[in-house]
């Protein structure tokens, strides 16, 4: 074996090697971590935006947040934004108005290695 | 009971387990029936249907595709009374790579070194035939959390020790299905976190003298991290919230040649998922006396390699 095929062979584990040795959540895909409202929760106040906390980067670019009530109807929202400090948060504001009951969040993202994950969670607006 | 008979109580499982089932009355086995030692084995991978992840299981092998890297795999058991008296030590230290060719359809090659031991019996180790794999995700679903996939199973014939590998080959078309609980209403919302995952396999040998082999498995996983993501967020410790306890149950049973015996084990254990890695720990719990004497154990380390490393473990053809 050459030189040059050793080193293409040895490539990847040296990457692998890197990768646990840095910021390995850096790198995966992005799954829900924290979301404000807490995912459940029950808030007293009509929340005025959707925040969420991914796994880890995110292209917000391509991202995005949808709010349904209990029956479906979708809620006005407003552009996703990326938090400047970071970016694993991003959050959209609620421009629609929210009567009291349950709510469900609708996530989509695509992060920062180019793979897509969604998924959706509920929350109660119980003033 | 046959040397056959008695292999058929073997669960399904990887082949990379299969040291556990190299057993007998005796620590050394007819060539014929060591072929039934290796077990199917296929690709293991990150699974991501909507909301839900699969884990990575350690017998019952998941329904979805992906760069990954099994390393290494451990698993122990004693086996049943042999002729001598004694119950045998079997050990298996194995490692698997997969690697996505398309978004949906991985190519996997696996092997495994074996040992069994009794006191005052001579030793028997070696490694068992390479297996590769092939599997084709062709449906999800992830509204209701729906995987399932298509792949086969190949023992190569005549690449593993005398011990442990037969000189011919097997060949095992398998069904891989996974079903996420998510879509319960709400007032069940506390099992929103449960799934079930499950294989079908038939195992057909190429030498017609051994029997083909029927491998039903089946998984029940409690998934922390849905729970927290999806259902509702109890603020657990960071640790908890990674954990998927599971139960796994590998059958086998066999198909003709007068073997229609089942067998297997129910494996109780733990996953802990990270972001790009686990680890789990599972009981091995045999069906019948003659799966294996007592409580074994299996564990393994498994890294998701297009998460770890996403710029080498991409698909090799195909959108992401």
């Amino acid at each position: 074996m050459n030189k040059s095929m050793r080193i293409r062979m040895a490539s990847p584990v040296i990457a692998i090697a890197i990768s646990f040795g840095s910021h390995a959540s850096a790198i995966a895909h992005a799954f829900l971590d924290n979301a404000v409202p807490k995912v459940g929760s029950v808030v007293s106040a009509a929340p005025k935006a959707i925040q969420i906390q991914f796994t880890q980067r995110i292209e917000v670019a391509f991202s995005h947040i949808h709010l349904f009530t209990a029956t479906g109807q979708e809620i006005a929202m407003g552009q996703v934004a990326m938090d400047p400090s970071d970016q694993t948060i991003m959050s959209a504001p609620v421009t629609g108005t929210l009567a009291p009951g349950k709510y469900e969040v609708r996530w989509d993202v695509l992060s920062v290695d180019t793979h897509r994950t969604n998924g959706h969670f509920p929350f109660t607006y119980q003033p | 009971m046959s040397n056959l008979e008695c292999l058929l109580f073997r669960p399904f499982s990887r082949a990379a387990k299969s040291s556990h089932y190299a057993r007998g009355r005796s620590l050394v086995l007819a060539p014929s029936a060591l072929m039934l030692s290796l077990l199917p084995q296929s690709a293991h991978a990150h699974a991501v249907a909507g909301n839900r992840i699969f884990p990575a299981t350690l017998e019952v092998d998941d329904p979805s595709v992906a760069s990954e890297l099994t390393l290494p795999s451990i698993s122990w058991a004693r086996g049943p009374l042999d002729s001598n008296g004694n119950f045998p030590n079997s050990t298996n230290i194995s490692g698997e790579f997969d690697l996505l060719i398309t978004p949906r359809l991985a190519l996997g090659i696996s092997n495994g070194w074996n040992s069994q031991t009794a006191k005052g019996e001579r030793g028997v180790y070696g490694y068992q035939n390479i297996e590769v794999s092939g599997k084709y995700l062709f449906y999800e679903n992830d509204e209701h959390e729906i995987l399932m996939s298509a792949g086969l199973v190949v023992d190569v014939g005549g690449t593993g020790s005398s011990n442990f590998g037969d000189d011919t080959s097997t060949f095992t078309p398998t069904f891989y299905f996974g079903k996420g609980m998510g879509d319960l209403p709400d007032s069940m919302a506390l099992l929103k976190p449960f799934a079930i995952t499950g294989t079908l396999g038939v195992e057909i040998a190429q030498n017609r003298n051994n029997p083909d082999v029927l491998h039903p498995g089946i998984t029940l996983q409690y998934s922390m991290p849905y729970l927290k993501s999806a259902v509702k967020d109890y603020e657990l410790p960071d640790f908890f919230n990674r954990l998927i306890p599971v139960v796994e149950i590998p059958l086998a049973v066999g198909l003709n040649n007068g073997s229609h015996t089942w067998g297997g084990t129910i494996n109780p254990g733990v996953i802990y998922l990270h972001n790009t890695w686990q680890f789990a720990i599972e009981a091995s719990l045999p069906v019948t006396a003659a799966d294996q004497h007592g409580v074994g154990v299996n564990a393994e380390f498994h890294v998701f390699l297009d998460d770890l490393v996403p710029a080498f473990f991409r698909p090799i053809t195909g959108a992401n």
